[in-house]
């Protein structure tokens, strides 16, 4: 058996595990195979992929966080409508998969699905789930191998740098419209950037990034905004006392 | 070997491994199971608890266009090196007393 083969028996193994355990599993297995000399070494130190993710469910089974039950049946539908609560609160509208046979949420195990709750859905078991792992299941489960590791970082980075650019600008005296169009545009950069990256990697994880730097970014106008007419108020009131003195000079 | 290495011992040994060098994944199974008989897939998951526990990080590097990760200790996994190294002589004092004695 070789890597490949190996990997993909694995990942489906491990499907129901959330995605960042899974992920570092198979990327331990992956370096793994890279540095032995040969595969069949490695699944003789491993075991077949079935014995692995046994051994690693029982493992790892119980410090696993719950997990939104698979679905009864295989659903083909462009957008899932989460069915009022109960209580008839509310619905969630969601994308759903973009292949056929992907494993999609059953209806039935968010049926008591109530926003005004708290962010929680329950199955049919009584079973709770946070809105996180409901929306994480919904939207990245099938774009999760999109996602690359150097990506969280370089847009952390990149957020940073542009809040580092927004405070440092604070301090350059001071055309207020520079400033403000500075921190306008660093929000719109940062929107843009990560809604490219939201569109073309399935990176819902980034939205929740990006609307925080963007607020940041926001704020760090009307900061400037206010320190300019702060300011500004100031340099008037010194012109003015300069030009009093000036009159009475005269 | 009837005695299984698992839990808090094989936790022991793998941050002792990791307080001489880094290691990444493949050379730690290698080193442990030179002298302990534990399968790959037990060491996985605690490498991963140390992890999640600050007792260890992992830090990348490249070697020949492939991607190594290293475990790194951390303070926090020093002490529990520590920690464990004194908790494991108590025991094994303790053992080693009630087999002499007995013995004797």
């Amino acid at each position: 058996m070789n890597k490949e083969t190996y990997l993909n028996i694995l990942n489906n193994l491990l499907d129901d595990f959330p995605w960042q355990e899974k992920n570092d599993a198979l990327e331990y297995i992956a370096e793994y195979f890279d540095e032995a000399c040969s595969e069949q070494e490695v699944v003789k130190d491993l075991g077949t992929p079935q014995e692995y993710a046994a051994s690693l469910r029982e493992s790892l089974g119980s410090s696993l966080p719950p997990q939104i039950p698979q679905p009864k049946q295989e659903q083909e539908t462009e957008t899932t409508t989460m069915p009022d609560a109960k209580e008839g609160t509310g619905s969630v509208s969601a994308a759903s998969h973009s292949s056929a046979g992907d494993s999609i949420q059953d209806e039935q195990a968010f049926s008591a699905f109530t926003p005004g709750s708290g962010s929680y859905a329950k199955d049919e078991n009584g079973q709770a789930y946070s809105l996180w792992e409901v929306l994480h299941s919904l939207y990245l489960k099938d774009k999760s191998d999109q996602m690359e590791k150097g990506d969280s970082l370089s847009c952390i980075r990149f957020a940073a740098w542009q809040i580092l650019a927004a405070v440092l600008v604070l301090f350059i005296p001071l055309t207020m419209l520079f400033i403000s169009v500075r921190a306008c545009l660093a929000a719109l950069s940062n929107a843009v950037v990560y809604g490219m990256m939201l569109i073309f990697d399935g990176m819902f994880y980034f939205l929740g990034v990006a609307l925080l730097f963007a607020g940041v970014s926001v704020l760090l106008c009307a900061v400037s905004l206010w320190l300019c007419r702060y300011r500004l108020k100031a340099a008037v009131r010194v012109l003015e006392n300069r030009m009093e003195i000036t009159q009475s000079c005269l | 070997m009837s005695f299984q290495a698992g839990g808090t011992l094989l936790e022991m040994c793998v941050l002792a491994a990791l307080s001489h060098e880094d290691l990444y994944g493949y050379a730690l199974t290698q080193l442990i199971t030179r002298h302990l008989p534990v399968s790959e897939s037990t060491l996985y998951p605690v490498l991963r608890r140390l992890k999640k526990e600050e007792c260890l990080y992992t830090r990348d590097e490249m070697m020949d266009g492939r991607n190594r990760r290293y475990y790194v200790l951390t303070s926090k996994g020093k002490a529990r090196l520590e920690q464990n190294l004194t908790e494991w002589r108590e025991f094994t004092g303790s053992i080693n007393a009630l087999l002499e004695e007995k013995y004797e």
